[in-house]
């Protein structure tokens, strides 16, 4: 059995018991997955709170969705899958579709000056929320532009300009 | 434009794995116990009322057959704590409580007395 077998052995026992309870189990789960979901959050949030409350809620929504959970599947992808969902519902509740384009204009504020020696992951999260979702989930985690559109309402074309912007704004040339 | 998204796409993934404060664990273990830990209790919940069903029957029993007793005084109060136990199990009450109920209750069947020795009031 090689080390990836074994792993996603281990995950499905360990989710497993702890939808029906098990607080070691979840634990186990907690701790090998935390890292992944927290930062993916990160990159999809507004900040570490808001991060926070998204990692809380990805956790307890997979517990819930447990009999869902394809048992074949690796679990840190689905719980990523979760994870981004979450953000992106929780921007198209927060703004309105309509305001969402308004956001993506380029201001002097959200320009980033690709001289100031700034790491990338200052630049990044400087980028306008949902233009940092579409070019981490896209780039990233490997979602296609027609997932982006789906889950947020819009079409491929919106999503693709939108990753077309944040990567003229990462250049420093709005 | 392809190089470099390709480009941008490996050092974003090179970025760190950032850590969540503990208060995170501590908020979700409380969520996670309070939704996942307690459910196997409210599956207990029909067991307990046919454990409470079958103590209350000698009860009633003994309440309603023509006896030398007029009133149980004991039988009626393990009556009382027989439904005190079944709303706290569907109410979800701690273990302490129905600890505490089930402690009251079983010192009240030692302390009956006998049926040949009816309890006057």
């Amino acid at each position: 059995m090689d080390q990836d077998t074994a792993q996603a052995e281990l995950d499905r026992r360990d989710f497993k018991l702890a939808a029906s309870g098990d607080r070691g189990a979840f634990a186990a789960i907690y701790l090998r997955y935390v890292g992944q979901v927290y930062t993916l959050c990160l990159r999809l949030a507004r900040d570490r709170h808001h991060a926070e409350d998204l990692a809380q809620e990805t956790f307890l929504r997979a517990l819930r969705a447990a009999h869902t959970f394809r048992l074949d599947a690796p679990l840190g992808p689905w719980l990523k899958r979760i994870a981004a969902n979450l953000a992106i519902d929780w921007q198209r509740t927060r703004w309105p579709m309509a305001q969402l384009d308004d956001e993506d204009t380029v201001t002097p504020s959200n320009v980033i000056d690709a001289h100031a020696a700034l790491d990338l992951q200052t630049l990044l999260s400087r980028l306008p929320l949902h233009a940092r979702t579409v070019l981490w989930l896209s780039l990233v985690e490997g979602w296609t532009h027609a997932e982006l559109a789906e889950r947020f309402c819009r079409s491929e074309s919106w999503s693709k300009s939108i990753q077309s912007r944040a990567l003229k704004l990462l250049r420093g040339n709005p | 434009m392809s190089e470099e998204w390709n480009d941008l796409a490996r050092r974003l993934r090179m970025l760190p794995t950032e850590a969540p404060s503990p208060a995170l664990w501590e908020r979700l273990d409380s969520a996670y116990r309070a939704e996942f830990v307690r459910r196997p209790r409210r599956r207990m919940v029909p067991l307990a009322l046919a454990a409470c069903a079958l103590f209350a029957a000698p009860a009633l029993w003994l309440l309603t057959r023509p006896s030398e007793v007029s009133v149980d005084v004991v039988t009626l109060r393990i009556e009382a704590i027989d439904r005190a136990l079944q709303r706290a199990y569907l109410e979800g009450a701690s273990d302490a409580e129905l600890e505490a109920l089930w402690r009251r209750r079983e010192a009240l069947i030692e302390a009956r007395p006998q049926r040949n020795e009816p309890v006057r009031i």
